[in-house]
């Protein structure tokens, strides 16, 4: 494994490739920084109509391509959400609270530098300990086989529905409709064909990338056009007269980085749990541990910090269980997990071990995306912040246009228009019904490996599975056995941790009253 | 008479179970069966062992929405969409459901022009002009894009074999 990494230093700097990558990263970090700055669009929609453009790159710039807008997205979020109270991503509602209030200070730009500064921190520093972290846990995977694999699968499943918004029943309602939207097509074992219904078109199964674009982003459009106003939000600041965020300022700073970053970095882990919920988290220790708590909420700094710095630390770690077993924790994790499948890189625990080299120079991208995006993020914060303003009735269509281009030029089939209306359709109303589509993705997207790994235990097991998995494979059996519990305990302290969001808000809104 | 018990759980819910009964009818006419040799099943695992599942799962947890969730306050309340939005969400969804029509018929960038058009002035609030521009450049730019820089196929114009659509990827 330190072979593979250190492998990837010539990957990475060597074959000339390197300026390629470079310029993906600093692409796609401008569409994300554009994209988040939008309160109306969401980093998750534009990885979704990006994602077919990275397909035809190599995957050492498509990768860090859509990295780069995911990085840029976050970040771009707290643009609004700073200068005009509105969040541009989820991962931003915390920096809402004192974001404005700094704003109505005259101090916009040093809460869009303190924001910057904390992303990239947090971020950094979760992207090294990923690096660390993976290698050690991808050796673990190895040893798993395919009893274990189906457990673990199964587990992340149910964490994910369970950890996720809304009610357990409506989540595993979800769960249960991703697994039947998978059984379309062709069984993962013997190609035997179901639920097609002589429809050849459906016969190769749903395609993914339709589906998570009509998912992701056609909802977030026609929750944008149910009110016909022209713009987003009007802001008519001036970013470029307000004083930068001094040294001393920002060593003030630093307790509440770290703090926040391990935080981030712990929460990220978690399947299913993100960026959100470590956003609130990383602002409510904030505000306990501050001398001055009563400031809070009316235009302190550490409250950008804290949850800038936690929401971007759950960035790195969420790719360890993607990289190690295949699982993807969160929506955007799940797109990510399209685009290695997409060039031929199938996560889960032989990736490690037969492209070892291309995922740790995919890692170092990561790092060098975080470089950059100091850097692009400290000069564009001024003309982002006036992206904000951008008219509705040129961005929509065009952002309409440019998904359905996506789409089809995945497979050249138009019928995959018809999947991303269909799914963009039945996305907009799951969103009306407050559902949540993460555990009907994530289920979809798990549901074929979880279907062949336990198949293949099935076989292992020949005439009597119970007993083989008792004898042969405890750490399965141990598994199987403890994701009662440990779904319920999960779902316990999600639940705990979005009563302390809610709290957090309630109190910010009564303080701002 | 009250019909406030019918909240949204309640109806997703009995929606799940009816899913589930669903596929279980469907299961024996539409799953392929594998090949016997010599009486046995070539499959390693029965077919309709995962469908079964998951058509048990659709009918527990509609069963726990309808029952235990049904009264639920929170993320349980019908959405409230006003005349209005209602009409502007139907539009646009006509006009994408047209498009993905016409995507193939009228090639990309015609189809586009038409799409941006229309739904930019249905928005409104812009320049019928400037629209009218952007509604030209963009699927031209995204057009180039995707053919001349990645070289992958969008239809450009109907009937592909026009001299003007090849030029553009010359």
């Amino acid at each position: 494994m330190f072979e593979s990494f250190l492998n990837s230093f010539p990957l990475l700097f060597g074959g000339g490739s390197f300026l390629s990558v470079l310029s993906a990263i600093c692409i796609g970090l401008l569409i994300g920084l554009f994209v988040g700055a939008l309160p109306g669009l969401t980093t998750l929609m534009a990885m979704a109509i990006v994602l077919p453009i990275s397909f035809f790159m190599e995957p050492l710039i498509g990768i860090p391509f859509l990295i780069g807008v995911y990085k840029g997205g976050i970040f771009g979020g707290s643009i609004p959400a700073i200068l005009v109270g509105l969040p541009g991503t989820g991962a931003s509602v915390a920096t809402t609270f004192d974001g404005p209030p700094l704003t109505r200070l005259g101090k916009g730009r040093k809460a869009l530098e303190t924001a910057l500064y904390s992303s990239v921190i947090g971020d950094l520093s979760s992207d090294v300990v990923t690096i660390i972290l993976i290698g050690p846990i991808a050796l673990i995977a190895l040893l798993i086989g395919p009893p274990e694999l189906a457990a673990i699968l199964f587990l992340s499943i149910l964490i994910i529905s369970s950890t996720s918004n809304g009610s357990v029943g409506k989540n595993m309602i979800m769960l249960a409709v991703g697994l039947l939207l998978a059984l379309i097509g062709q069984d993962p074992i013997g190609a035997l064909s179901r639920f097609t219904f002589d429809i050849f078109e459906l016969r190769a199964g749903i395609p993914l990338l339709p589906m998570l674009i009509g998912l992701f982003a056609i909802p977030e459009i026609l929750l944008n056009i149910e009110n016909k106003s022209k713009d987003f939000i009007k802001s008519k600041l001036n970013l470029s007269k307000e004083e930068k965020l001094t040294w001393n300022e920002f060593k003030k700073l630093r307790k509440t980085i770290f703090r926040s970053t391990v935080i981030g970095t712990t929460i990220g882990m978690i399947p299913g749990v993100g960026q959100v919920v470590a956003a609130f988290v990383g602002y409510a220790a904030a505000k306990n541990a501050s001398k001055h708590p009563e400031t809070f909420g009316k235009g302190e700094l550490e409250g950008i910090a804290a949850p800038e710095a936690a929401n971007n630390a759950v960035n790195g770690p969420t790719l360890v269980p993607l990289l190690t077993l295949g699982i993807p924790g969160d929506n955007i994790t799940a797109i990510l997990l399209g685009a290695f499948v997409a060039h031929g890189l199938r996560p889960g625990p032989q990736l490690m071990n037969e492209q070892g080299s291309l995922i740790f120079a995919i890692m170092l991208c990561m790092i060098i995306a975080n470089v950059l995006f100091l850097i692009i993020g400290y000069f564009t914060i001024p003309i982002f912040s006036k992206v904000v303003s951008i008219k509705k009735s040129y961005l929509l269509p065009l952002t309409i246009v440019f998904a359905f281009a996506g789409s089809f030029v995945f497979r050249h089939n138009p019928t995959d228009l018809y999947f991303l209306v269909i799914f963009g359709v039945f996305g907009y109303v799951l969103r009306k019904l407050s559902f949540d589509v993460t555990p009907l993705v994530m289920a979809f997207i798990l549901a074929p490996p979880l279907e062949y790994a336990f198949g293949q235990t099935m076989s292992l097991g020949n005439e009597n599975v119970l007993m083989y998995l008792l004898s042969e494979k405890p750490i399965a059996t141990f598994i199987l056995c403890v994701t009662p519990l440990i779904t319920w305990k999960l779902w316990q302290r999600s639940k705990k941790l979005r009563q302390v969001a809610a709290e957090t808000t309630e109190e910010i809104i009564k303080i701002n009253k | 008479m009250n019909f406030s018990y019918i909240t949204p759980n309640l109806v997703t819910g009995s929606l799940s179970v009816l899913l589930g009964l669903i596929i279980i009818y469907l299961i024996p006419t539409q799953l392929e069966q594998p090949v016997l040799i010599f009486g046995q099943s070539s499959a390693e695992t029965d077919p309709e062992l995962f469908p079964g599942i998951v058509a048990a799962l659709l009918i527990l947890f509609g069963l726990y929405t309808a029952i235990f969730d049904r009264k639920a306050l929170s993320w349980n309340s019908w959405p409230q969409i006003s005349k209005e939005s209602l009409k502007n969400v139907s539009i646009t969804i006509l006009s994408i459901i047209v498009y993905s029509i016409l995507f193939e018929k009228l090639g990309f960038v015609i189809s586009s022009l038409f799409l941006i058009l229309f739904i930019g002035n249905y928005l409104g609030g812009v320049s019928f002009n400037s629209l009218l521009i952007i509604s030209i450049i963009f699927p031209l730019s995204v057009f180039s894009l995707f053919v001349s820089v990645m070289h992958v196929f969008l239809p450009a114009f109907p009937f592909y074999e026009m001299r003007l659509g090849n030029f553009l990827l010359m």
